[in-house]
């Protein structure tokens, strides 16, 4: 069993719908949306939900307000600057600030501070009409969303052994920030989507440092490569030097956004167009190890 | 001015949270669409006044319209899809050659940023 990776460094690149294209060419893979904050890939694949799991990412300060005296201590104690005096004088937490850390609930003299785990978060396996789909759904300002791909990765390798599937293909999330890092980690090869726009590759730049740090294979497409020829010329060259093999150059079109529109992958939407031929050969590149 | 990271992980809630005023910036497909509605969530719970601006308007369909006028939310302007502008968008060229329909709309959103933040 492989598992490929699919990262582009910057967001609006099209990785989520190349992505989709993949799974629908892989008839032997479990997919994995690593991309918890901002989780797209749902939209096509469509999954039907057999188990959601809680995940717990960390603690949440309570005061409550029955029990509270208002002395101000852990209001002057919280180092995150959480806790704020509310319309009624006293003091809240702001559930988006709290790090959970405990300081004021050891510091209260009445006890008034309670502290929550944090439950607001949850994980799904799925079928979907290309096979298994691990995923997740995070709250807004969640911490820990690093360790929640961990463990979706991890539930998508379980899947993977246990459907005897050749492949995990992860969707990454954009940037370089935790949960990047927790979707290279020990991964088989990086999928790089780049856009041939200066932004596009200085990002693209940043996420090969990265990965290379964590010693994975590289291998690039080039998304919107008629944008602008001349820059994607300034790409290959780019690739080259870095040793990293470009494995497919898809052009602009709107038939991305239509077949999402219709919820399909373009290779289910327009199955014999050029693009879906390209995405084929690109695929069928990556799962026989021609590079 | 404030240049947010995407999604609403933490350091998306850091940027917004002293912030007087968000605008979204969005575009009218169905992944964008959906991450809206999720960062509109994010925006309401914190009680953060916001607008929105629809880039690459033409492009999909017209069902975040629909979904702003649903819930009364302000659509600050939209900004027309030209692939002759991502062509300058690429070389990191945003100041030259304008489209004059991408300029007005640019006029017209800070017109009324600045009348709402005034
Ligand atoms: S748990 Fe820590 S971060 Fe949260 S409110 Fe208490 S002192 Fe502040
Ligand atoms: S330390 Fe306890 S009693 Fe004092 S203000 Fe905080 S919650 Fe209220």
């Amino acid at each position: 069993m492989k598992e490929i990776t699919i990262l582009s460094g910057k967001g609006g690149t099209g990785k989520t719908s190349i992505t989709a294209a993949l799974a629908s060419l892989a008839t032997n893979a479990v997919f994995c949306d690593n991309d918890v904050d901002a989780a797209d890939l749902h939209l096509i694949l469509k999954p039907d939900i057999k188990e959601t799991h809680p995940f717990d990412s960390g603690s949440l300060a309570f005061i409550n307000p029955e029990e509270c005296t208002n002395c101000g201590t852990c209001q002057e104690a919280c180092r995150f600057e959480a806790i704020f005096t509310n319309e009624a004088g006293f003091p809240e937490v702001n559930p988006y600030q709290c790090e959970g850390c405990r300081l004021c609930e050891r510091l209260c003299p009445v006890g008034a501070i309670q502290i929550n785990q944090n439950l607001n978060n949850q994980w799904f396996v799925s079928n979907t009409r290309f096979g298994t789909m691990v995923h997740a759904k995070m709250g807004p300002g969640e911490e820990n969303s690093g360790r929640l791909v961990t463990q979706i990765r991890e539930k998508a390798k379980e899947m993977a052994r246990e459907n005897k599937a050749q492949f995990v293909i992860n969707d990454g999330p954009p940037g370089i920030g935790c949960t990047a890092i927790s979707s290279i980690t020990g991964t088989n090869a990086v999928l790089l989507v780049i856009e041939p726009t200066i932004s596009g590759l200085h990002d693209a730049k940043r996420l090969v440092e990265l990965v290379n740090s964590f010693q994975v294979p590289l291998y690039a497409i080039i998304n919107k490569h008629d944008i602008n020829s001349e820059f994607t010329a300034t790409v290959e060259r780019y690739l080259g030097d870095t040793n990293i093999p470009l494995v497919g150059k898809i052009p602009f079109s709107e038939l991305f956004v239509e077949s999402m529109l219709h919820e399909k992958s373009l290779v289910e939407y327009v199955p014999d167009h050029p693009i879906s031929l390209n995405l084929k050969t690109i695929w069928e590149k990556i799962s026989t190890n021609q590079i | 001015m404030l240049d947010a990271p995407p999604g609403t992980s933490c350091p998306v809630v850091e940027t917004v949270s002293t912030a007087d005023y968000v605008v979204l910036v969005t575009e009218p497909t169905p992944f964008g669409l959906h991450d809206l509605k999720i960062t509109v969530e994010l925006l309401k719970e914190i009680h953060k006044p916001f607008g929105v601006v629809v880039n690459k308007a033409g492009l999909g369909n017209d069902d975040i319209y629909r979904f702003l006028e649903e819930n009364n939310i302000g659509l600050l302007g939209k900004i027309p899809f030209s692939k002759a502008y991502a062509e300058n968008y690429s070389r990191g060229a945003l100041f030259e050659n304008i489209p004059n329909e991408i300029e007005q709309s640019y006029h017209s959103i800070i017109g009324k940023l600045a009348t709402i933040i005034n």
